[in-house]
């Protein structure tokens, strides 16, 4: 029970974390719990043969799943480690008599530890990869591998490190709707002899709602324009007249109101 | 504020099953060594 102690700790310092930086939350973590699973059953001395395959299995695809979120990756490698040294021992974690005679503990090779998911062995070709970090001792003994070193930086980074983006309110987002495209005529660089007329073309050209207006009522719009004022003769209010009854878009109308300004 | 505090739930179960799933510790409690009283009756 004292190992599901220290996970619930975790917990909850990852909860403080959480709290703290709000970190981006990874995808697919049903694999997490159904890697968990097994991994409980041992804790608790329920061996399941094959099960570790499920735990391998379900961590590996979490963690190439979520490779793009800070620490996942180094998470995977701690859990690789740790996996390739249970592996030799039919899901078992070693942990040499030598570590544990260092803590005071006897216990025979192939004793299964009540509470862990340790195995006593004699020695190991992958001790460097077994429990042999003492962490604590007396009163409560904690002993770690390097693996466990590494998931525990990588869920570190990953609270620290992968901030959540809040969306930005509905609120504040701007809906517009393009406008179709048209072909626009394009105006002849030099000069016009109905600078009045140019004015307006280039307004509208630059400012697709001025053309709309143009469209609607060009004398209108012409003389009510915010920014630019248009001093309209008696010859350009006629050829606005005659360009507004012939075209039906605004791609017409500029059109037509560009070769009037180029002389055609 | 509520959808961090649940966010953050979710990020502290996460971190627990991640720990259970993927670490493999060896924790028990310790086993305190005590002075014993010997006692020999002499007849």
């Amino acid at each position: 029970m004292t190992l599901l102690t220290l996970y619930a700790l975790s917990a909850l310092l990852g909860l403080f974390i959480a709290l703290w930086r709000s970190p981006r939350l990874p995808r697919y973590n049903l694999l997490v719990v159904i890697a968990a699973v097994p991994q409980l059953g041992s804790l608790l001395q329920i061996d399941v043969p094959g099960m570790f395959l499920v735990s391998a299995a379900g961590l590996a695809i979490w963690c190439l799943s979520n490779r793009a979120i800070p620490g996942v990756l180094v998470v995977g490698a701690g859990a690789l480690m740790n996996l390739a040294a249970m592996a030799l021992y039919g899901g078992r974690m070693p942990i040499t008599a030598d570590v544990l005679a260092a803590l005071g503990q006897l216990a025979e090779p192939g004793t299964h530890l009540a509470g862990s998911k340790d195995v006593v062995v004699a020695s190991s070709p992958l001790w460097l990869l077994s429990d042999w970090l003492i962490v604590m001792s007396e009163p409560f003994v904690l002993v770690v591998s390097p693996g466990d070193i590494l998931v525990v930086l990588g869920i570190l980074l990953w609270l620290i490190l992968s901030p959540h983006e809040e969306r930005q309110p509905e609120m504040l987002t701007v809906h517009a709707t393009p406008m179709p495209v048209e072909p626009f005529a394009r105006l002849i660089p030099g000069q016009s002899a109905r600078p009045a007329l140019t004015r307006l073309a280039l307004l509208a050209a630059a400012n697709p709602a001025f053309a709309e207006r143009l469209l609607q009522d060009p004398l209108a719009a012409a003389a009510a324009h915010p920014h630019y004022h248009v001093q309209l003769d008696a010859h350009d209010r006629a050829t606005l007249h005659a360009i507004r009854a012939r075209a039906r878009t605004v791609g017409e109308f500029l059109g037509e109101l560009a070769d009037v300004v180029d002389g055609k | 504020m509520a959808k961090k505090i649940v966010r953050a739930v979710l990020a502290a179960l996460l971190v627990g099953t991640i720990a259970l799933a993927a670490t493999a510790p060896y924790g028990a409690p310790g086993t305190r060594k005590s002075s014993s009283i010997t006692l020999s009756i002499s007849q």
